[in-house]
């Protein structure tokens, strides 16, 4: 009798754990969201969670094979992959493609969809990425940050917010993604730009008396004792009609180059005065060059939708800091009634990728911004297409092996920015992108009213003395920029 | 309990309410339009991951009611009076002189609460560590007792901040040793939080939550923590039962001191007249109540910030009084009327309304979005996401709105809302013109565009001429009423004063006046010119000419 009730007991068991999920096939993949569906991955990176848009679904199951394993996921709506198993059939099947098979009971009944593949490259990323979340808002901030996110897992630390001091965090960047150099800017009653360089972090004055202001977009030259700057007086104006609503512009910008080692912010001549206006410093991989976006001065508000950048490069000396005389055009975007922004040449020399819109230089405002790219090599430019979506496509940075790049991206909802990843090999062909993983990712970002901001790059996690950065910042003593 | 203490409490749950209800009303209201307490693990692990997180959430919950200023200051009351209870449940006899020294800190405490900016966390954290002090009293095992004093007290600072040092104080009262081995437990706790937690050391040690401002440390709460612990440390040196005259001068002179306490910032509050009368007319403006700001306006007229008479003039446009009822009281230029130039989380809730009904959604949506950044404690607001949820959907944002209306579904009081039908006739009348950029100095230019498009649009008409009128700009005045101006019209009252004091600049008198005035209109010009020309005082002015656009242009802000 107890041996039957226990056959009986186990039977059920087995039963209840077999797959319920024979159903009938539909010749169409799933709708997911984030949108996975192609996207090609490295193989550290964190499971790519995503949830099944139907609303009327009430059960997946989801598994994800490749030649080297598979694993499984079941749930309400979306997913959730071990990470453990994650990472080791990843790891396994680098250079090979998973199938992604979504079963989906809707309506009592179970559908299975034609799979879809995620590519998983040979090509590793970076440790993680740095960037700032704060609300796509005016003129106020509420709390803001500079966060680390691991990207083989769905962990993110907060570097520095501003519940720490009274103020803005702002533009950050470090060397060619090694945060062991590391810049970051504070605006507000206790204004600072933190450096750290050499090991140490100090508090720097960037405004001098040959400034307008302070010392703002950063960009490190790769041996690390030179960083350029844009120094920018930047305004904002606010559109009245449903298309746009918040235009930011510079009232004037010059560019220098602080030598770290002596302390001095260099200052080229070409590069001063009021007859142009630039901005968006980059150093060519080989840091010989200096790229730049300039831009006719032209006046504001009545002239706001003809001020265009171009892009122009000079020579830059890195025994000496000094920059040469001769300014060349790299690309006449305003001919085209177009601006170039963020010029961001790759790390391996072959490429510079910029944003282009309509008019200015903010170009996270402006639905029409999209990502280009230019072979320097070859001088040819063309958008990637296979990028660029309806809404807006800015700020972007590479990775350490020129192999990725993270950009910005509005099309989620076209006002809160959200994070993609893109693989380009060789030849600059560029996979499908696809979205920043997190747990949940469907609750994730509806529940989030921030906007990731500024995303690089780090090879390895920073080493940012929090509490020390802290109390510089609400500290009156500055470095002043000599 | 005796009869008496509790008649008592009683007393002082209605004091306390009657005092927070009447006296300071707009001040609980708007706490609860500068929070968004959402039904969620995620809201609800974000606000408990920080010191005094779970005193934080649990003030916020309660702080949803607050929409009701009654039930806020009820709220308010219980608390407090629970605070009292607490308090007196360590002592075995309650002579009526300790009673009295109880009542102190909670004079402290509701003097606190008639700040607008003073969170519930504060009390919450009070009444969870002295909960916790009487869990632990409890615990006959000496060795076990130290032991769960010892390993509740970092796990307070966490729940309840700060403040949970009376905790130990009230544990004193049992057990002094395991309150005095606790002190440098919470020292060691606290001092981790400055390693662990991204807040000011003042912050961590004073409170992060228990203020709007989250770098401000207020005192009150401090101040009533150690006014209750004067009980807890004076019953071992005073007598248990008190003398009839000591009990009596004890509680009478604890009760009128904590009167006084309780009272003056109520009284105060008259002292910072601008911040009140902003505050009272922002939270009618905020209501829709355009006939309540009327009568407020009636009894007195705002004079003391610009946002105060914009909501009057708002609300005389709601009711079809503008520009008639403009002059009945205090203008002092355009800034009453339409601006965005204060970034605060008080004012531009208050402009937003004003160019909203306009049409002007743009500016409606920025200056809401700006008001809730400003929240000085980080937090979000249920009413300026229904303002969201509302200006992204005329703008054609619809993800953006329904992510705003998703989220007031996890909160109490608003999941059912929805925009209501007539934002599409907003967006049918609003300005498309693409690079448009507005601001105070363009205003002028904003609102003939707006006007051009739509010549339906009366208000924005009304705030044209308003605008040129307020500037003491004539010439401006009369070109646009010239170009808006509809022939069968019946002028009103302040455009016929505006329009006769333009014709008197430059004529001696009226005849071939091309506009077709109301009776009398021009003969009192004459009358104010005449005596205005007698050098007549301006007391004199005001009495006969107070509510005419003459007197303004000529003696406003003299």
């Amino acid at each position: 009798m107890i041996r039957r009730t226990i056959i009986i007991l186990v039977s059920a068991v087995l039963l209840a754990a077999c797959s319920t999920t024979a159903g009938r096939s539909v010749a169409e993949e799933p709708e997911i969201y984030p949108d996975y569906k192609g996207v090609t991955v490295p193989f550290g990176i964190a499971p790519l969670d995503f949830a099944v848009t139907d609303s009327l679904v009430s059960s997946i199951d989801v598994s994800v094979s490749g030649m080297s394993g598979s694993l499984r996921s079941r749930g309400r709506s979306y997913t959730r992959f071990p990470m453990r198993r994650w990472h080791r059939l990843l790891k396994a099947s680098a250079g090979q493609t998973l199938n992604v098979t979504v079963k989906a009971k809707k309506e009592g009944e179970w559908i299975t969809y034609e799979p879809f593949s995620i590519h998983v490259s040979q090509d590793p990323s970076d440790f993680g990425l740095v960037y700032r979340k704060l609300a796509p808002g005016y003129i106020s901030y509420s709390k803001m940050g500079i966060y680390e996110r691991d990207l083989s897992s769905f962990r993110e630390r907060a570097l520095i917010e501003n519940t720490s001091f009274t103020g803005c965090v702002n533009c950050h960047t470090s060397n060619r993604c090694d945060p062991e150099s590391f810049s970051l800017h504070i605006r507000g009653a206790h204004g600072a730009t933190l450096l750290r360089a050499h090991g140490a972090l100090d508090a720097y004055d960037t405004k001098t008396d040959s400034t307008s202001g302070f010392c703002v977009y950063p960009y490190w030259h790769h041996s690390g004792k030179y960083i350029a700057y844009s120094i920018n007086t930047t305004r904002q104006a606010f559109h009245e009609g449903p298309d746009k609503i918040i235009e930011v512009f510079d009232h004037a910008s010059d560019i220098g180059v602080y030598d770290v080692d002596n302390g001095k912010l260099l200052l080229p001549p070409s590069l001063k005065g009021d007859h142009k206006w630039e901005t968006f410093p980059a150093f060519s991989a080989d840091g010989k060059t200096l790229f730049f976006c300039s831009a006719t001065p032209r006046p504001i508000p009545d002239s706001l939708s003809a001020i265009r950048y171009n892009l122009l490069k000079m020579e830059f000396d890195p025994a000496t800091g000094e920059t040469g005389k001769v300014i060349e055009t790299v690309l006449d975007a305003e001919a085209d009634d177009k601006s170039v922004s963020f010029p961001r040449p790759s790390y391996d020399g072959k490429y510079l990728m910029y944003t282009l819109s309509d008019y200015g230089n903010f170009s996270i405002w402006h639905h029409e911004a999209d990502l280009w790219l230019l072979n320097l090599e070859t001088g040819e430019t063309r958008p990637i297409d296979e990028v660029n979506s309806e809404d807006t496509e800015s700020f972007h940075n590479w990775d350490s092996s020129s192999r990725w790049f993270v950009f910005s991206s509005r099309r989620d909802d076209g006002l809160h920015t959200r994070l993609y990843l893109c693989h380009i090999d060789e030849n600059g062909v560029c996979a499908k992108p696809f979205m920043l993983p997190q747990r949940n990712p469907k609750r994730y970002y509806s529940s989030l009213f921030l906007s990731f901001n500024a995303p690089e790059f780090v090879n390895h996690p920073v080493p940012f003395q929090t509490h020390k950065a802290a109390r510089l910042i609400n500290s009156e003593d500055r470095t002043p920029f000599k | 309990m005796k009869i008496y203490l509790k008649i008592t409490l009683a007393a002082e749950f209605l004091c306390a309410t009657f005092l927070l209800a009447l006296g300071v009303p707009e001040h609980l209201v708007f706490q609860e339009r500068c929070q968004l307490f959402l039904w969620t693990g995620e809201y609800f692990h974000e606000v408990i991951s920080v010191p005094g997180g779970l005193s934080d959430w649990l003030g916020r919950f309660f702080t949803q009611f607050f929409l009701n200023p009654w039930i806020g200051a009820a709220i308010i009351s219980a608390l407090l009076v629970a605070f009292q209870r607490l308090l007196l449940g360590f002592f075995e006899k309650v002579p009526l002189w300790l009673f009295g020294l109880t009542i102190l800190p909670v004079a402290i405490l509701c003097a606190f609460y008639t700040n607008e900016n003073a969170m519930l966390s504060a009390v919450i954290a009070l009444i969870l560590s002295l909960l916790a002090a009487h869990g632990v009293s409890r615990i006959n095992d000496r060795p076990l007792r130290m032991i769960v004093a010892i390993v509740l007290t970092p796990l307070l600072y966490m729940a309840c901040g700060p403040l949970s040092l009376i905790f130990l104080m009230a544990l004193s009262v049992r057990d002094w040793k395991a309150a005095f081995i606790g002190l440098p437990v919470l020292f060691l706790t606290v001092l981790a939080a400055t390693w662990v937690f991204q807040y000011p050391i003042k912050s961590l040690v004073g409170g992060i939550h228990y203020y709007r401002f989250l770098q401000t440390v207020r005192p009150e709460p401090w101040y009533a923590l150690v006014a209750a612990t004067f009980p807890i440390l004076l019953r071992r040196f005073l007598p248990k039962d008190g003398s009839s005259l000591v009990n009596a001068i004890v509680v009478a002179v604890s009760a009128i001191v904590s009167l006084l306490i309780a009272v003056r910032p109520v009284l105060d509050k008259n002292i910072n007249h601008q911040k009140e009368e902003t505050l009272k007319y922002t939270i009618l403006s905020q209501n829709e109540d355009w006939n309540g700001i009327i009568e407020a306006a009636e009894k007195k007229w705002p004079s003391l910030s610009p946002v105060s008479v914009a909501c009057v003039n708002l609300a005389l446009a709601k009711t079809g009084q503008f520009p008639d009822g403009l002059f009945k009281g205090f203008q002092n230029g355009p800034q009453g009327l339409i601006s965005d130039k204060k970034v605060d989380f008080i004012s531009p809730l208050a402009f937003a309304q004003v160019y909203w009904a306009l049409g002007l959604v743009d500016s409606a949506q920025r200056l809401v979005y700006e008001a809730q950044e400003s929240i000085p404690d980080f937090q979000k607001s249920s009413y300026c996401y229904k303002w969201l949820a509302r200006t992204n959907r005329v703008n054609g944002d619809i993800t953006v709105s329904e992510k705003y209306m998703e989220a007031l579904c996890h909160t109490l009081f608003y999941h059912k809302w929805r925009p209501s039908d007539d934002i599409d006739k907003i967006s049918s009348s609003r300005l498309t013109v693409k690079d448009m950029v507005s601001s105070d100095e363009n205003i002028h230019e904003v609102l003939s565009l707006l006007v051009g498009r739509d010549s339906s649009n009366t208000m924005a008409r009304d705030y044209l001429l308003a605008y040129d009128m307020l500037s003491l700009n004539l010439d401006g005045f009369v070109a646009d009423y010239n170009a808006t101006h509809k022939s069968r019209e019946v002028v009103s009252i302040a455009y016929a004063e505006a329009l006769a004091l333009a014709w008197a600049r430059d004529h001696r008198d009226f005849d071939g006046i091309p506009w077709t005035l109301p009776d009398g209109i021009t003969d009192r010009c004459v009358s104010f010119f005449g005596d205005r020309g007698a050098n007549r005082p301006k007391g004199a002015m005001k009495n006969k000419y107070g509510t005419t656009y003459w007197y303004y242009y000529f003696y406003h802000g003299k």
